[in-house]
């Protein structure tokens, strides 16, 4: 059975094109268009990993991470960070919330495959 | 008093109006007190008047002047801004439209193509497959056909060592015949013998008598000789006859087995030829479809970078719109400060460029902001840290 994917971030494009990549990879993939809206996506949903956007409007990254990290059937689901930021603070900001991984835009679609295989939950 | 006494100080009529204010008590002083003094010095007085006047005027001209300058150059910075903003989200948001469209066709595109080369991959399996495969299946059928064809080599040989043994019995065949031309001329010859001996024993007379009998006896017997020969004749001509017939009929029938042994060879091997043909250019096709799918592969991943850039036009474009904002309210609290009295001051542009860089998050946007080049690093690079 295929793992499932939720794929935050406020570009549709964005969220395409990541499910683009996972979707060839055999993986499922849920969308949300922000914090909030991936937070009503999750409800009752197997998830197995989370890549999410840092800017994004209403609920941004490091809020709906901190968010998941406190819910009860989503606490150890991993989470990536994929965002246009490469600065050393931010990388360590998300870190500390409970990121497990930072990709930076644009990724090279076999490396983000790579990642998730990496960190997806059995 | 003193802040006062400076502010009159400050206003343009003031020192014309004191300098001839000055000029007329010089005249004064200089021309005594009489009638005359007193007219030239209203002269200076009334200059130094007209003059502060003037001033008064100029600088007040010079004020609204600069007061509707400043007010034209707030307004004209926030409608040009306004107006730009509107054309860069205009712009943003077409771009987003177009490329969410393009992702989206992008999308059904990529998961055709993946439909397609999954199937050939089947299709590739089921020729290459070492058991089940066309691949197989053709070796298996050369394999079975060649028995086939080495089994009818194998009845032709037989079929010819028959025929062997049917030319060889027809040559027993003639030695039979000449067997039974021995034994009638055997029997003949007994008979013509009989003859003789009943001859001599009939010249002999009484005491012949015995003879005769057993000439008789022997001539009984060669008779029937004789009719066995011709029976014995008469079978061996049916059975040369029979072995004749049947000589030429395994004799046709090994030449027809022989050219339609042939003919299946050729036929087999013709058959073979095009399916292995067929199965060659089967491989070839599914070797040029993988090595295609590759190469669709990778320009897919590509494909799949250059769609990202949209994401980070967007933002730049965002804050670009965001920052412009800040152009008309500097401009429109210089203008204010300046209707209140306060003089006009020097525009932080500094600060502004400070302002501005606080929001940025890529490296390229710090690049441009120093006019440096971005490096390669971190623009399609993909940095991933794991933590």
């Amino acid at each position: 059975m295929a793992k499932t994917v939720l794929v935050v971030d406020d570009s549709a494009s964005m969220r395409r094109v990541v499910g683009i990549a996972l979707k060839g990879a055999g993986y499922d993939v849920l969308e949300g268009g922000d914090g909030k809206d991936a937070l009503s996506k999750l409800t009752g949903q197997k998830v197995h990993l989370i890549i999410s956007d840092v800017n994004m409007p209403g609920m941004d990254g490091f809020t709906f991470l901190k968010t998941i990290k406190q819910h009860p059937s989503y606490r150890f689901t991993p989470v990536i960070m994929l965002t246009t930021e490469s600065d050393e603070s931010r990388k360590r900001e998300g870190q500390a919330a409970g990121a497990r991984a930072w990709v930076v835009k644009p990724f090279q679609p076999e490396q983000l495959v790579n990642a998730v295989q990496r960190l997806c939950l059995p | 008093m003193r802040t006062n006494a400076y502010q009159l100080a400050e206003k343009p009529w003031v020192p014309p109006f004191f300098a001839g204010v000055l000029g007329a008590f010089s005249t004064l002083l200089a021309g005594g007190t009489g009638f005359l003094p007193w007219i030239w010095s209203l002269v200076p007085l009334l200059a130094g008047i007209a003059a502060g006047r003037r001033a008064h005027r100029k600088a007040t001209e010079d004020r609204l002047s600069l007061q509707r300058y400043l007010q034209s150059q707030a307004e004209m910075s926030e409608n040009l801004v306004s107006v730009w903003r509107a054309h860069i989200t205009t712009s943003r948001e077409q771009t987003e439209d177009a490329v969410n469209s393009l992702s989206e066709r992008f999308g059904a595109i990529v998961d055709q193509l993946e439909a397609t080369v999954r199937t050939a991959s089947e299709e590739t399996q089921t020729i290459d497959n070492t058991e089940t495969g066309m691949v197989a299946t053709f070796a298996h059928s050369e394999t079975a056909l060649g028995s086939i064809v080495s089994a009818h080599h194998s009845d032709m040989r037989s079929m010819n060592a028959m025929l062997d043994n049917v030319r060889s019995l027809t040559g027993f065949v003639a030695e039979l015949d000449s067997m039974a031309a021995d034994v009638a001329q055997i029997a003949h010859q007994s008979n013509l013998l009989s003859l003789n001996a009943a001859i001599e024993a009939a010249r002999v007379g009484d005491h012949g008598r015995g003879f005769a009998v057993v000439a008789k006896e022997f001539r009984t017997l060669s008779a029937q000789s004789g009719k066995t020969g011709v029976h014995i004749a008469e079978k061996v001509l049916q059975v040369k006859s029979a072995m004749e017939q049947t000589h030429f009929a395994v004799e046709e029938w090994v030449g027809q087995g022989d050219a339609r042994l042939h003919e299946t060879e050729a036929t087999i091997d013709r058959v073979l030829g095009e399916l292995r043909d067929i199965t060659t250019a089967l491989q070839r096709s599914a070797a040029l479809l993988h090595q295609e799918s590759v190469g669709i592969q990778s320009d897919i991943n590509t494909s799949l970078i250059q769609l990202q850039f949209q994401d980070r036009v967007s933002q730049i474009l965002g804050q670009v719109c965001a920052s412009m904002q800040c152009l008309p309210a500097v401009l429109r609290e210089q203008k204010d400060a300046w209707t209140c009295g306060q003089s006009l001051g020097v525009i932080d542009t500094t600060g502004l460029l400070n302002a501005i860089r606080r929001d940025y998050v890529m490296a390229e946007q710090h690049a441009v902001h120093t006019d440096t080049k971005a490096t390669s690093q971190g623009v399609g690079s993909s940095e991933i840290d794991f933590f």
